[in-house]
């Protein structure tokens, strides 16, 4: 099986860092990238991925929205999360949300943000993209070291005439 | 429009015989900007209409040739005929209006092959299936669609530039196509984009079912607006009800045309109910979903809420699988490559039934692609697994797993070992071996060895 892929596209590093842990848990291979190029030739490869982009909101560097365009143009199937850390108030929030989904972005993150949110986001398109290569996800073992728990002896169950004070109680 | 029908034109958009003879006859005083292109689609003629609102001259642009190549310039785009009109069929497009702007005006321009009858010197502009040679094409152009200040505001122009280009892409013309079943799905399409109904896509997974979504989107009135793609089994319902419903969201907002939902089934029933409830009082956004399974059929096992059914999914679109439409691989091949495919790495595509549909046939040229850096792809750049099922590569008969002829020749193989570290001394490799020496006899014998020649014994000095 080909381990599902995360390509982040990004200017310092904060994003994979924010992943690093989510990305460890789940064996995806972490790809960083800082050229559109590169990123494109990553998603082309056939494994479960899901590209991650920095997006700058300046009219000057449109390299990251143009990446984005590329990428659901040419590979429709592999979902861009569009993620900011400019603070934006609302109407250029939904502005530039609906922009960005309209180029082909899967979802986008604005400030204030976290990384459950972020995690929640990747981990659940990351699925999705797996789910839809036909892979299933690996059941998860247990550490070889952790002994395993010795079988209980199953307590007796109570006779039905047992009065259990704890039923009382719910029942009152 | 009602239109002389002109005698047969001669291969640079002139009737054969009338030397003098130009296209300013019918449309010169037209009031609708008219342009005529010649069969290898350069621009022959254009009216005074065309050129108020072009704001070119004709002399400056005549002979440019109408592509939707890489370098075209906006203005080539917009006029470039679709496959169909080339195809000798008339055909309408919406294109962005040239100079790269984004939304509103749009050109309608609507595309009537020239063609001259085999049978006559009648020239026709067709109507029926094209026949005959296509000598041009005229295209009418007609303005549409009002500013819509929303759209444009706060977005730089630079994103405005990718819209467009995106707009471009997603035509009816991605989904064009030489089979029957292509043909049939442009039709639905063109329709869904002309009325405002909710619209339930089905299709097999892997068919481009977001893909039609999308040129349904581009095609319609609310093409100015933005598409809005939610993967419903992808993302938390948290995430979408924020994303629709939360502070500042989507739903609300006056820039969404279209929403798209995958597979709606896939989020809990009161955030399908939801959905529902706003998408159906909500009348300026538009309601796409796209499913493996019918609205109906879903609604029957469970999985969607009635509303869904009810008011949902008015027009239901369904798109079909890539093995139904065999005819098209060349074409597709050709749009995601930009390089030609050698006809028997076609052969090959077609003898493939493409059970994961058009994401899987995508795969599979990018990886062949990348297996040839330059020049056509070859059938030897094909994945392995598709050449074995052609029947081009011949896969290796699986050996027998006897376990006693397995046993006989490592033993055979021992021994011949055991004999040639002993110098042939039968005595040695049988202590070697670890057996009797008369058992190692009976084993030669068995096996076939031959005895080997005994080296002589080191004689005993008295």
């Amino acid at each position: 099986m080909r381990a599902p892929q995360l390509v982040i596209v990004e200017i310092d590093g904060w994003i994979a860092r924010l992943l690093s842990e989510l990305s460890a848990e789940n064996k995806w291979l972490v790809r960083a990238s800082r050229s559109s190029d590169n990123a494109m030739s990553l998603v082309r490869d056939r494994r479960p991925s899901v590209l991650v982009v920095q997006v700058e909101l300046a009219d000057d560097k449109p390299a990251a929205l143009t990446l984005i365009s590329d990428a659901f143009r040419l590979c429709p199937d592999v979902p861009v999360v569009a993620v900011s850390d400019v603070k934006l108030n609302d109407a250029d929030r939904v502005a530039w949300t609906a922009a960005l989904f309209d180029l082909g972005a899967r979802y986008a993150v604005f400030p204030p943000l976290t990384r459950p949110v972020l995690e929640d986001v990747v981990s659940g398109l990351m699925a999705s993209a797996t789910r839809r290569a036909g892979i299933t996800a690996p059941v998860a073992k247990s550490a070889p070291d952790k002994p395993k728990p010795k079988p209980r002896s199953k307590r007796a169950a109570p006779a039905e005439d047992v009065i259990d004070l704890a039923d009382d109680e719910l029942y009152e | 429009m009602s239109t002389t029908p002109p005698t047969p034109p001669s291969g640079k958009g002139r009737p054969r015989g009338s030397g003098g003879f130009a296209w300013r006859a019918f449309f010169h005083r037209s009031e609708t900007p008219v342009f005529v292109l010649g069969k290898s689609r350069r621009l022959r003629y254009a009216n005074p209409a065309w050129e108020k609102l072009t704001n070119l001259k004709l002399a400056e642009t005549l002979g440019m040739v109408c592509s939707q190549r890489r370098h075209s310039t906006p203005l080539a785009l917009a006029l470039a005929p679709t496959p169909e009109a080339l195809a000798g069929r008339p055909d309408r497009a919406r294109r962005p209006a040239p100079p790269g702007r984004n939304g509103p005006p749009w050109w309608d321009v609507t595309f009537a092959p020239l063609a001259g009858d085999a049978a006559g010197p009648r020239d026709v502009l067709l109507t029926g299936p094209a026949k005959a040679e296509l000598f041009g094409i005229v295209g009418f152009i007609t303005v549409v669609g009002e500013p819509v200040p929303a759209a444009s505001r706060k977005i730089p122009p630079s994103m405005a530039a990718l819209r467009d280009r995106q707009a471009t892409h997603f035509g009816p013309e991605l989904l064009a196509g030489e089979s029957l079943a292509s043909r049939r799905l442009v039709a639905q399409v063109r329709f869904a984009a002309s009325v405002a109904a909710p619209v339930w896509i089905v299709g097999e997974p892997g068919s481009g079912k977001e893909t039609v979504a999308r040129v349904i989107h581009h095609t319609s009135a609310l093409r100015d607006r933005a598409f809005v793609g939610i993967d419903c089994a992808g993302l938390q319902p948290y995430l979408i009800e924020s994303l629709l419903f939360g502070h500042g969201g989507l739903g609300v907002s006056d820039r969404i045309g279209t929403v798209y939902l995958k597979e709606p089934g896939a989020v809990p029933r009161d955030l399908q109910q939801r959905l529902a409830d706003h998408f159906t009082e909500q009348t300026g956004t538009r309601l796409v979903c796209g499913s493996d399974h019918m609205a109906g059929d879903a609604v029957a096992a469970g999985v969607l809420v009635p509303a869904f059914q009810a008011a949902l999914s008015v027009f239901e679109l369904r798109v079909p699988p890539l093995r139904e439409r065999l005819d098209d691989i060349p074409r597709i091949a050709t749009r995601l490559l930009s390089r030609s495919i050698d006809p028997a790495a076609l052969a090959v595509l077609r003898a493939h039934t493409w059970p994961s549909n058009f994401r899987e046939l995508s795969e599979v040229l990018y990886e062949s692609a990348a297996a040839s850096a330059t020049g056509p792809v070859l059938r030897e750049h094909l994945p392995h697994e598709l050449r074995v099922k052609a029947g081009l590569v011949r896969t290796p008969s699986p050996k027998a797993l006897s376990l006693d002829a397995i046993l006989e020749a490592v033993e055979k193989h021992l021994i011949q070992l055991a004999l040639k570290k002993a110098n042939n001394n039968q005595t040695e490799a049988a202590e070697l071996l670890g057996v009797f020496r008369s058992k190692l006899w009976r084993r030669l014998d068995a096996l076939g060895i031959p005895v080997p020649p005994q080296p002589p014994k080191p004689r005993k000095d008295s």
